[in-house]
């Protein structure tokens, strides 16, 4: 039996565009134009203080993209406005919507037929958490 | 020109990181015990209400938890740690001349800043806190440390100020110190506000009309100090760093230098870790627990804002440099990313001790330099355990029976913020 040790990998994996191979002679021209790794924060995160993670449970926001076990990215510095996917607190519990306006009542859409909204009588009884931007899911 | 400093400090830290993530504990009367559940070391508003007093031992609560008068929680570092950061990036968005305090408090300096433009400015600070990250905080704002600590007092005390006192003006301080209680002047603490009372000083006002001599003869050098800056001269230097904390020790500050490479973050660090435990060592305590922070420039174009801090902890309270030191490189590789510009760093010593009497962990290897086998053995098993969940992996003496052997945190919430199976679980 051969014994492998394990080294912990804490940081993630980086893919730079091109490195110049420790060839002697010339320098690759190439060098010049090595850039940054890619970054998927810097993609799908703006204000990083802000962002929080969560897994959603549930089939109701299907429609809007969003399945059981999918991770959401939540941006909490942005302002909510109508059309957006938040977290709202509603009875003390955070729930995944859709915030939309029927007349001046918000309501808290359902994407998915089979599951209703929730209309909330005035915009004090609305207490929004923070602004779903990104979903991450997962195809196999 | 006139220095103006603002105190921004969260109001019940602990209680109110954990209330960010459980909704349900919002009004509630919620605490925070020490590590091992020990006693509690963080109140709401409605803890402190039922009269329970700091320090409470947790079994003298045991009545009021069983009734369900009372929530408590085991301290949860990692998620303290994260919030911390994210709280002060956010004043950080106001001036780069940012000094943190403590985990739960800092200084900023507004010097030059319009006078009138003081007040809207931590009102806003106040709201973005609470917006980006949920946390309430007060903000007080004067001319010194000192006065800021006072503003920030009335902040908290006197409910139509709505958390934000602009303390710049003689005027006010006159009027804030004549009913304040010269025990709540920062500095002055219990022991030396029972003297000032014997000798028929009440009220801060008081105190500062004393002589400056007389307060150096019959108290202190430090007591002089606090009257100079209650009379808006500055004297408290930004290295007095955690002087008044008994619950903490901090080392952090600006680098000189943007630093860009793990080696010479790990030199400055390094030397954060041996300053601050020299400072346990003066204090005769102990630690066990600690949090290390890096950040990058949030102010410099182009680079994308990077930091964060982790959380550090030894099998028992201790008063060594080494273990930490031992512990520094692979948290900054955790860290640390390539292409940062690195500004600022720290290093928090907490849930600090008297003693080193401790209830053994049943897991608890101690870090000995001359076996770096165990040692490395450990940080395999750390890392797996941080990556699929906490005791994934544990030695066959402790039974394959899921059980709740780990006594000390019998109340612990999730690491919401930095570990992945442990993020918020939310209906659609």
């Amino acid at each position: 039996m051969k014994l492998v040790p394990l080294i912990p990998e804490s940081k993630p994996v980086k893919y730079p565009y091109y490195r110049s191979p420790a060839a002697c002679g010339f320098v690759s021209p190439a060098a010049d134009y090595l850039q940054e790794t890619l970054s998927l924060d810097q993609l799908l995160i703006r204000h990083p203080a802000a962002t929080f993670f969560a897994r959603a449970q549930g089939q109701s926001m299907e429609g809007a993209g969003i399945f059981n076990e999918d991770i959401l990215i939540i941006d909490r510095s942005l302002t909510p406005k109508s059309g957006d996917v938040v977290i709202a607190l509603l009875d003390g519990e955070l729930i995944v919507k859709r915030l939309v306006y029927r007349g001046s009542k918000p309501v808290l859409q359902s994407e998915n037929p089979d599951y209703h909204s929730i209309v909330l009588d005035s915009e004090q009884n609305l207490d929004v958490w923070g602004v779903v931007t990104e979903v991450v899911h997962c195809l196999r | 020109m006139k220095p103006v400093i603002a105190l921004c400090d969260a109001n019940a830290f602990y209680c109110s990181c954990e209330q960010v993530f459980d909704p349900s504990l919002r009004n509630r009367a919620l605490g925070v015990l020490s590590n091992n559940d020990g006693c509690i070391i963080s109140r709401t508003s409605e803890l402190k209400a039922l009269g329970v007093a700091m320090g409470t031992p947790a079994f003298k609560v045991r009545h009021l938890l069983e009734r369900g008068e009372i929530v408590l929680r085991s301290s949860n570092y990692p998620l303290y740690g994260d919030m911390s950061s994210r709280f002060m990036s956010v004043l950080e968005q106001f001036t780069p001349a940012l000094e943190v305090y403590s985990i739960d408090e800092a200084f900023l300096d507004l010097t030059g800043f319009p006078d009138e433009k003081l007040e809207s400015m931590g009102r806003e600070m106040k709201a973005r806190v609470d917006r980006w990250t949920g946390l309430p905080i007060g903000v007080g704002i004067s001319t010194t440390r000192t006065l800021a600590k006072l503003a920030n007092y009335a902040a908290k005390k006197y409910r139509a100020t709505e958390g934000v006192v602009d303390l710049t003006s003689p005027e006010r301080q006159r009027r804030l110190m004549e009913i304040t209680p010269v025990g709540e002047v920062w500095g002055v603490g219990r022991r030396i506000g029972k003297r000032l009372e014997n000798k028929g000083i009440h009220t801060a006002a008081q105190l500062v009309d004393c002589q400056r001599k007389w307060i150096r003869r019959e108290f202190s050098l430090v007591l002089e100090r606090t009257v100079c800056e209650l009379q808006g001269e500055s004297c408290i230097a930004a290295d007095d760093q955690g002087s008044d904390n008994k619950h903490q020790i901090m080392c952090s500050r600006s680098f000189g230098k943007r630093i860009t490479t793990l080696d010479e973050l790990h030199s400055a660090l390094a030397c954060y870790i041996s300053r601050a435990c020299e400072k346990l060592r003066a204090q005769k305590q102990f630690a066990r627990e600690a949090i290390l922070f890096i950040r990058t420039d949030p102010f410099r174009q182009n680079s994308w804002p990077m930091g964060g801090s982790i959380r550090m902890a030894l099998p028992e309270p201790s008063a060594d440099t080494r273990p930490w030191l031992h512990l520094l490189r692979p948290a900054l590789e955790k860290l640390f990313h390539e292409g940062g510009e690195y500004k600022k760093g720290g290093f928090v010593l907490l849930d600090l001790c008297r003693s080193q009497s401790f209830q053994g962990d049943l897991l608890a290897i101690p870090p000995h330099p001359e076996a770096p086998e165990k040692e490395s053995v450990m940080t395999v098993l750390d890392a797996i355990n941080h990556r699929f969940g906490r005791n994934m992996l544990r030695p066959a003496s402790v039974g394959f029976e899921k059980q709740d052997w780990h006594m000390n945190q019998q109340l612990l919430s999730r690491c919401y913020t930095t570990r992945w199976p442990d993020i918020l679980r939310i209906n659609t």
